[in-house]
């Protein structure tokens, strides 16, 4: 649609009223014209009539024609001819020539005036308006007999427009010429002109300067909407101005922080090295490898309270709805004894952490607000019980109905008398804070027992130390975390990461498996993309960085753009990112924690006593084994079936993971091949084809799937 | 020397396309047979004074309902009884000399000393008085209402007084007048007078017809017709248009008291009687009426109940019978001006009284110059004729009852006379229309004239290519036709 600027909208809509209304009052002119034109000129005629009777009478009486065509031709006009016809039907006319009406009146052989009073006639194609006054003689003299009749023939026309209507007409055209000059002006300097300034200001401003205070005064007799327009935006920029200003401290203090967090990010994979091999550094003497431990220590506190104060910076960001999220328990541990580490950096206490095998990569459901609240307050009340060391063991105690995770923090404080243990156990609160016990264990016990169906237990003796176990249920393990890097020998390894030590690290890790490997080395994601090891291959496993410096591209794009998911692992510290978790689950990639390259477990599979077939189906339907057994004896393939999951189960480990496996997706007894089939993934194998007699369409995209078929064996 | 031979050739034909073209071009106008004369001594009849308004100019103009100047510049009157004239210096003759105050003196009082009817404006003027050139006052006796109606009338032309002059020495220069009006005589003959413009106007052809009636065939020769026309069916002639103007004529039998027939009231009453009007006025149609009244009807003075037949009816059968057919007589002479009786009445006319008496002897009056007097003089009985109106008075009829060249009763009736002129002494119309009830019933009782027959409307037929704008303003003899255009449509 056609944009007009309000100057141009204004001045056509003022000229289409004005020409309407000129319109409509000239049409209105005409017709009321035209009624009392009409109504004057009868008026008129009948004056004439009345005058003219009086004096052609007496002449007529003495047949003083001369003094009659006179008077005849005195009171003719233009479009308006008298005539008298006696009563011997004797026309008398100023002007014979004009035969018409001669002709007319002879035609009629008139002995008086009925039906010719007021009468509209059309002769020789003209209207007239004919009317007749009988002419009589004065009665006392002639004695009131009839001389004749005076006829008056005025010319008709429907639309007769006098010299005052056109007068008119001119003089409103005028009139409103002159308004629309007059009108435009005024609108211009008194709305337009204000607008227009207004605009060239709006337009012209910044957030750095302010409206014109000349320009601002131009406009301050405008209509009062302007004004109040440009108060409105006066004070909205006012506003955004101080927005902006606070916008720019927040992003030069966000800038900071994204540098902290970067540079705690960035040290992680270094601390993690220096971690590592603190670990083997024997042949130093014992103080200077403590003085390292210390210092790789520190180095770890202060990332990870940089990352803790940037978490909660971009708490609003994360979704607080997944407080009860499954969260890896032995990553809040850590970070919480950085920041306690930091807390209380000039008092003199050691902190310990303590993590056994198999406590990596547990997961249990806790707010983590209130997790670290708890286990902050049971620390300040160990430091508050003047404890000099404090120690927090996390290890799995497998049960058989659920494996549970124990937390322990045990101190070497003041601990805490029976009585208020026993208060505690029964859930009464101590409000004294001399020793720093009380209600804080007791709320601790209840969220930890009724939010996360946990237990919290605590032993004390007084000026021995105080013991607090926190038990947690196990959670499943999400599907983004990698618990287990299984790895078999004659593997190529390829590190893509920008950090040296990663590399270091995973080369340390795999050599202690005493196995032949292969490792790729890139520290850029467009090296990677360049290489032969794009394409990916079933001996390959590729442990990539999630991000790169001097590189917009991130590890789970290029294992997106290279489809290498079913290979892959993203080694980052960005683990706790949701949008990263559901991303990967999607894609099917597994994520390892960075700060868990030297932790997580690596389990060698040997391949050399694994069973090698073609290929594994498993179908709860006997015909169609008995189909594709038939086929691939035909067809010379080595294929084992199975009619169950659990039956499969059983003998999994007995195949490399590399087997083909189909799978039909309705198993029978409520079981699903696309579920059994990402287990298998999970476990290993990444060659999997479902099939189903569905089309393939009606399953969602699943990446654990390699492909989906009909029930006809495939080869 | 052929090729000088050839282009000769070609300017002799184009000079004589040029002639035709040129005599093509004139406007054609019939004429009713009569003797034209130019000179406005003595009477003139109505074809007469249609040459002379082309050929003269006056003071003033008659235009039917009003007047207009002519010659005359301005007119004022300063007292009731005196008016300047300003002569308009553009006024010029035919020779190009302007018109002065004494060309308009010396022409009235030509006029006044030749004329012996329509006197009246010489009755109301007591001087004339020349102020300078083109300025003269007229003194008038008394108030006179009617001067300037009259003077604008057809009767007073006015010429160069040297031309009057040599006129008085010789007649014949009366055929080529040096008037000062839109046209000069080129050619004048007894059948043909040819007019040519002085500036602007067609040329005109004035064609008279000695039947006084056409064909319809002859018609379409002419531009302009009055005359009646034979085979014609209704009042529609193809290719012209009628006009009918107000022309009201009265067509009169007259009867010469000197006659030794007529010399007995009684039986010139008792003739008039016995004339059945009827069937001649059957013969006119509906243009015509029978006559009620000596003058015409729609003319100042007229009366519905004059019933002058009646009165004329009442006297024969009030007087002892007389035998007005006994043998002593001598033969019944009978005299008529043909410029009033058109050939196809004049039987009618003569059937009227060869009923009445049979007419042994035929005179047609062809110069009505002189024609009352010469009718006397003639021994003749009975005379018809028809006469005229300028501007609808009724003393343009009764005049010829005055002492004067048109009084054709031979009957010198001086109080008669006297009463004629105390009627254009009177200012008030109505006055003057009782005085000329009582002239007229005067003259009834003398049973010497009779009106027979009225013709209020005149009709002309003019060729539609023609434009004549205010052709119905007048009476057609009083139409300047030097307005008259060609149209090129056709």
């Amino acid at each position: 649609m056609r944009k007009y600027k309000i100057q141009v909208l204004v001045e056509r809509l003022f000229v289409l009223a004005g020409l309407i209304i000129l319109l409509m009052t000239l049409i209105a002119g005409f017709y009321f014209n035209h009624y009392d034109a009409i109504e004057r000129q009868k008026e008129s005629i009948e004056k004439s009539h009345a005058v003219l009777s009086q004096l052609v009478i007496p002449s007529l009486v003495i047949s003083d024609v001369s003094e009659i065509r006179h008077l005849l031709y005195m009171a003719s006009g233009k479009g308006e001819t008298y005539l008298v016809v006696t009563k011997n039907n004797t026309v008398i006319m100023s002007d014979y020539g004009v035969t018409d009406f001669s002709s007319w009146v002879s035609n009629l052989k008139l002995e008086n005036c009925r039906g010719l009073e007021y009468q509209y006639r059309k002769i020789n194609g003209v209207n007239y308006l004919v009317d007749c006054s009988e002419l009589r003689g004065v009665p006392q003299v002639e004695g009131n007999k009839n001389l004749g009749v005076l006829l008056s023939f005025t010319q008709y026309r429907f639309f007769q427009v006098s010299f005052l209507v056109f007068y008119l007409f001119v003089v409103l055209v005028l009139i409103f010429l002159i308004m629309i000059f007059v009108f435009r002006k005024i609108i211009y300097y008194r709305l337009i002109r204000p607008l227009l300034i207004l605009k060239d200001e709006v337009i012209s401003v910044s957030v750095d300067n302010e409206l014109s205070v000349v320009a601002l005064n131009v406009i301050a007799d405008a209509p009062v909407e302007v004004t109040e327009i440009k108060d409105a935006f006066q004070r909205l920029l006012n506003h955004l101005q101080l927005e902006y200003s606070r916008r720019v401290e927040t992003e030069k203090i966000k800038a900071l922080v994204d540098l902290a967090a970067g540079v705690a990010h960035d040290i992680r994979s270094p601390v993690v090295a220096l971690d590592m091999i603190t670990k083997d550094i024997q042949s130093l003497p014992e103080e200077q490898r403590l003085i390292i431990r210390h210092a790789a220590t520190r180095i770890k506190d202060i990332a990870n309270n940089l990352l803790s104060q940037y978490r909660e910076r971009n708490s609003d960001t994360q979704s607080l709805a997944a407080s009860l999220n499954a969260e890896l328990i032995s990553d809040l541990l850590s970070s919480l004894l950085s920041e306690k580490r930091v807390q209380y950096r000039y008092h003199p206490i050691q902190f310990l952490i303590e993590m056994d095998e198999n406590s990596y990569g547990q997961f249990s459901f806790v707010d983590v607000m209130k997790f670290n609240r708890i286990l902050s307050n049971i620390i300040d009340n160990s430091i508050e019980a003047n404890a000099s060391s404090l120690k927090i063991q996390l290890s799995k105690i497998d049960n058989q109905v659920q494996s549970k995770l124990k937390i322990s923090v045990i101190d070497d404080g003041s601990g805490m008398p029976e009585s208020i243990l026993e208060k505690i156990k029964i859930g009464i609160g101590v409000t004294s804070k001399i020793n720093g016990h009380g209600l804080g264990l007791i709320q601790a016990i209840k969220a930890i027992e009724s939010d996360w169906n946990g237990e919290m237990k605590v032993e004390s003796r007084p000026e021995m130390g105080t013991k607090i176990d926190i038990l947690l249920p196990e959670a499943k393990c999400p599907s983004w975390f990698l618990q287990e890097l299984k790895i078999s020998s004659s593997l190529i390894v390829v590190i893509v990461d920008d950090d040296e030590s990663i590399h270091q690290v995973w080369k340390e890790r795999f050599k202690k498996l005493d196995i032949e490997l292969t490792y790729v080395d890139y520290y850029c994601p467009e090296d990677l993309m360049q290489s032969e090891f794009s394409k990916g291959s079933p001996n390959c496993i590729y442990l990539i960085d999630y991000e790169f410096i001097n590189s917009r591209q991130t590890g789970f794009e290029l294992v997106s753009a290279l489809n290498l998911s079913g290979l892959s692992y993203l080694v980052t510290s960005r683990h706790e990112s949701l949008k990263l978790q559901e991303a990967v689950a999607q894609l099917g990639i597994k994520i390892i924690p960075k700060t868990y390259a030297a932790n997580i477990p690596i389990r060698l599979i040997e391949t050399t006593d694994k069973k090698f077939v073609d290929a594994v189906f498993i179908d709860n339907d006997s015909a169609i084994r008995s189909a594709w057994l038939f086929r691939a004896k035909l067809k010379g393939v080595s294929l084992d079936v199975y009619s169950s999951v659990h039956q499969f189960k059983v003998q999994m480990e007995s195949y490399q993971l590399n087997t083909l496996i189909y799978i039909d997706s309705r198993l029978g007894e409520g079981v699903v091949g696309e579920d059994f089939a990402r287990f298998l993934y999970d476990f290993g194998f990444k060659n999997i084809i479902l099939t189903t007699a569905h089309h393939p369409d009606s399953f969602s995209k699943m990446n654990w799937i390699s492909n989906i078929i009909g029930k006809e064996p495939p080869f | 020397m052929d090729f000088f031979k050839k282009i000769i050739f070609i300017l002799i034909a184009l000079l004589s396309n040029l002639a035709i073209a040129d005599n093509d071009n004139s406007i054609k106008v019939t004429l009713q047979s009569s003797a034209i004369t130019l000179d406005p001594g003595g009477i003139q009849d109505t074809q007469s004074i249609l040459v002379s308004r082309q050929i003269n100019c006056q003071l003033f103009r008659n235009e039917g309902a009003t007047f207009s100047f002519d010659a005359a510049e301005s007119v004022k009157y300063i007292s009731p009884l005196k008016l300047i004239l300003k002569i308009n210096k553009n006024a010029k003759f035919h020779d190009g000399t302007s018109v002065t105050s004494l060309d308009v003196l010396s022409s009235l009082n030509y006029i006044k000393n030749t004329r012996s009817v329509f006197t009246n404006l010489f009755h109301w003027i007591n001087k004339i008085e020349i102020v300078d050139r083109n300025t003269m006052m007229i003194v008038l006796k008394n108030p006179a209402p009617e001067f300037l109606k009259v003077l604008s009338s057809t009767n007073y032309s006015i010429y160069k007084h040297t031309f009057l002059e040599r006129a008085a020495k010789n007649k014949l220069l009366w055929k080529y007048p040096e008037g000062c009006g839109g046209y000069r005589v080129s050619e004048y003959r007894d059948h043909i007078i040819k007019l040519l413009p002085i500036s602007k106007g067609l040329p005109i052809e004035f064609i008279l017809n000695p039947k006084n009636q056409i064909t319809l065939d002859e018609a379409n020769k002419y531009d302009i017709v009055t005359l009646n026309i034979i085979g014609q069916q209704g009042e529609k002639l193809p290719g012209f248009t009628l006009i009918n103007t107000f022309d009201p004529t009265q067509y009169y039998i007259g009867l010469n008291s000197q006659s030794k027939r007529w010399h007995s009231k009684t039986g010139r009453c008792q003739f008039l009687s016995s004339l059945n009007i009827n069937k001649l006025a059957s013969q006119y149609g509906p243009s015509s009426i029978i006559a009620k009244d000596l003058i015409p009807r729609d003319t100042l003075g007229y009366s519905e109940e004059a019933r002058f037949k009646e009165k004329i009816d009442a006297l024969a059968n009030q007087l002892p019978a007389e035998p007005f057919r006994a043998s002593g007589h001598p033969p019944f002479c009978f005299s008529y001006l043909t410029v009033s009786v058109q050939e196809k009445y004049k039987k009618n006319y003569l059937d009227m009284v060869n009923s009445v008496i049979p007419i042994s002897k035929i005179q047609p009056i062809k110069n009505v110059s002189h024609f009352g007097e010469n009718f006397v003089k003639s021994g003749c009985d009975a005379i018809f004729f028809g006469l005229g109106s300028n501007y609808f008075d009724g003393y343009e009829f009764l005049t010829v009852y005055e002492d004067n060249d048109a009084n054709f009763t031979g009957i010198k009736d001086e109080f008669l006379s006297e009463q004629i002129k105390k009627s254009q002494m009177l200012k008030d119309a109505s006055q003057r229309s009782r005085l000329y009830r009582q002239i007229i019933d005067r003259i009834a009782s003398e049973c010497i004239v009779m009106p027979l027959l009225t013709v209020t409307m005149k009709g002309i037929y003019i060729k539609n290519n023609l434009i004549a704008p205010g052709v119905g303003l007048v009476s057609f003899d009083q139409y300047y036709l030097g307005n008259v255009t060609r149209s090129t449509k056709q």
